[in-house]
């Protein structure tokens, strides 16, 4: 925490104490610390979640860096309207237009106080997610350029706060700076229209894909010079301050606002692209019974834990399967092992696996089951399936898994009799048409 | 709208008498840099350039700040050093009699305290010319003695210009007055000087005590005297 008060003072003569002065933020501690251990609980809390997940992709802690804009924006705006509410209003008597440091570099002072301040505040929550990320991330490093939108998207809406106070000239409208910039930044969280221009995206990239590079620099363009032309025009707004003339001057000192209103429109005529894949995905592949398995480089670790759950349902299963690959779907939209197996005719021969840091799904063969079981095709019909042949196909699924419950139908029947019994009604099982008549020993 | 005014004050407290309208608040806008004559200008000591403290009449303060805050920040906005804004405050806080109220906060001072602390922290750049624009108006007859005891004591060792409709404030405050009547300085003076000629003029009116009202009538003949 910055230190706001200045040294000492000379104490005058009899003077029995003598109190600090508080220069750097005179209104007192308070109205810069309280949202400061508002930011970093916030984001402390936010996070919590993602600290806890048995793995860590650094694609999503960047990514996290602006996500996180999404309560703390709204705070520091509010808090930039307090402070610039009670400091600035020309009636005051330490804020006189005739004052010499009234303008730019009173402007300039508290920004920097308030910046500065919150900045730190923000990215001492994110601290513990990054120290977590830097021990169990298996790939990759930090994407400064997607990390650096969201400290500007917190920068500009500190400005934007503090613009307001100026304009206002009261501290009263620090909710309204609260629920501006909470609809701003969740602008981004409807959909792609505004996406570029807010910094909270309504979906995460995960291991396999990036920001695109045009996107991310257009935002990081767009939030410094919004930031840029809101100072100029709060720098020029109080230089224009006249007490009692409330409004005079008021329309020019606001042009430069005019540069952000301008940048807003490209890509709302033509969305850019969000994501992109990565120019190079490295992948580790290992062929076991025939079958071909294969994850990215970021999910070495977990190669041996998809390989053991699913060759084990297809052990169980006994019959040849319909697909001879499994591969991470973080490495679709990439050629894996010289073939583009997400665009090629292959496809159908690939079963793709999630492998998420925050759900170990690959430690069960839930796709290789829901192909095997028939429980894929009986969700493909969705309300139309026959709920029997649901119903027999989760049972299936659930003996492939070697989780079947005492009331599985397939519970206590040799092995043996359920394969030969699945070599026999592959189609039956592939159309989602199981019947209990079907069954073994019906 | 003022014109040919061409007036030079010393160390001391001036007093700047005239009615609504008579250009008081142009002068002090053009002092203290809000706003620019079409042609002149000010000087100090022969620069064009010098500092100001500019206490308006009505001007507001943050109740939630200490009284030394006040001081300490109004220093460093009108251009004291960051490290030299501490002494300052205190300096000027001394120079009011409100040192001892440095650590309160400015919710719990009274009107009068308050005008002080205004004064202080326009005091606290140590300007060449501190300007009070109606610092007396609203207060209570204690505090207005106060007061008047607090710019007395500034006005021994700097330049003082205060502006008032208070007649009493210029006969206990000032050794100079300049009376304002329609845009040109119509009387420069001493106050026994002003007395006197307010003294010979015919009061005019039927409210007022008989200064107010001979002081009125002398406005009234300086703006006709121009015509």
């Amino acid at each position: 925490m910055t230190d706001l008060r200045t040294s000492g003072p000379t104490p005058p003569d009899g003077a029995a104490v003598v109190p600090r002065v508080r220069l750097r933020s005179p209104l007192g501690v308070w109205p810069v610390l309280l949202p400061v251990l508002a930011i970093t609980g916030v984001v402390v809390a936010a996070t919590g979640a993602m600290r806890a997940w048995p793995y860590q992709e650094w694609v999503q802690t960047s990514a996290e860096f602006h996500q996180q804009n999404a309560l703390t924006a709204p705070i520091a705006a509010a808090a930039a309207t307090y402070f610039a509410g009670r400091l600035l209003p020309p009636s005051r008597i330490f804020a006189l237009p005739s004052a010499t440091r009234a303008g730019r570099q009173t402007v300039a002072r508290h920004l920097g106080l308030l910046i500065g301040a919150f900045v730190g505040a923000y990215l001492l929550g994110l601290l513990p997610l990054v120290v977590v990320t830097v021990s169990g991330a298996e790939y990759g490093g930090p994407d400064l350029g997607v990390m650096l939108t969201g400290v500007l998207g917190l920068v500009l809406a500190t400005a934007i706060g503090y613009l307001v106070g100026a304009v206002t000239r009261t501290a009263m409208t620090a909710p309204l700076s609260f629920v501006l910039l909470f609809g701003a930044t969740a602008l981004g969280s409807g959909g792609d229209t505004f996406s570029a221009l807010a910094p909270v995206l309504h979906i995460k990239p995960v291991l396999g894909v990036v920001q695109s590079t045009p996107f991310v620099v257009y935002r990081l363009a767009f939030l410094t010079a919004s930031t840029i032309a809101v100072v100029w025009a709060t720098v020029g707004l109080v230089r224009r301050h006249r007490a009692n003339r409330r409004f005079r001057g008021s329309g020019l000192a606001l042009l430069p606002l005019l540069i952000p209103a301008v940048l807003v429109v490209p890509p709302l005529l033509s969305k850019p692209a969000l994501f992109a894949y990565e120019a190079e995905t490295p992948s580790v592949c290992r062929a076991v019974n025939g079958v071909e398995y294969c994850v990215h480089e970021g999910h070495r670790s977990r190669l041996g834990i998809m390989i053991a759950a699913t060759d084990a349902a297809l052990t169980r299963h006994g019959g040849s399967a319909p697909f001879t690959r499994v591969y991470d779907e973080a490495l679709r939209g990439r050629p894996v092992n010289g073939t583009d197996v997400w665009r090629a005719q292959a496809r159908d021969t690939v079963l793709w696996v999630p492998v998420q840091p925050h759900n170990p799904s690959e430690s069960r063969p839930v796709q290789a089951v829901g192909v095997l079981s028939g429980l894929g095709p009986c969700h493909q019909l969705r309300g139309t399936a026959d709920p029997e042949s649901v119903r027999l196909a989760g049972d299936l699924g659930r003996w492939l898994d070697g989780t079947a419950a005492p009331g599985n139908v397939f519970t206590g029947m040799p092995d043996s009799s359920v394969q030969r019994w699945i070599a026999a009604n592959g189609d039956r099982i592939a159309g989602c048409g199981l019947t209990p008549e079907t069954l073994p020993g019906q | 709208m003022l014109s040919g005014v061409d007036w030079a004050i010393d160390t001391g407290v001036t007093g700047l008498l005239g009615p609504n309208g008579a250009g008081k608040t142009t002068l002090l806008n053009l002092l203290v840099g809000l706003e620019s004559p079409a042609s002149g200008g000010v000087r100090f000591q022969g620069s064009s350039s010098g500092t100001i403290g500019f206490v308006p009449q009505r001007f507001s303060l943050v109740g939630g700040m200490r009284v030394v805050d006040t001081v300490a920040y109004a220093a460093w906005v009108n251009g004291v050093d960051r490290r030299g804004c501490a002494d300052a405050a205190f300096r000027a806080l001394a120079a009011v009699r409100l040192d001892d109220l440095a650590d309160a906060r400015v919710r719990t001072l009274s009107g009068g305290q308050r005008q002080r602390l205004g004064v202080a922290a326009a005091l606290a750049h140590d300007p060449d010319l501190l300007v009070l624009d109606e610092p007396t108006v609203g207060l209570d007859p204690a505090q207005r003695m106060r007061l008047r005891e607090v710019i007395a004591d500034i006005g021994r060792t700097r330049t003082v210009l205060l502006s008032t409709h208070l007649i009493e404030d210029i006969s206990h405050l000032c050794q100079r007055v300049g009376v304002l009547a329609e845009g040109r300085l119509a009387f420069d003076g001493t106050e026994a000087e002003l007395t006197e000629l307010v003294d010979s003029t015919p009061s005019s009116g039927v409210l007022g005590s008989p200064f107010e009202r001979a002081y009125h009538a002398l406005v009234a003949k300086l703006g006709a005297d121009r015509d």
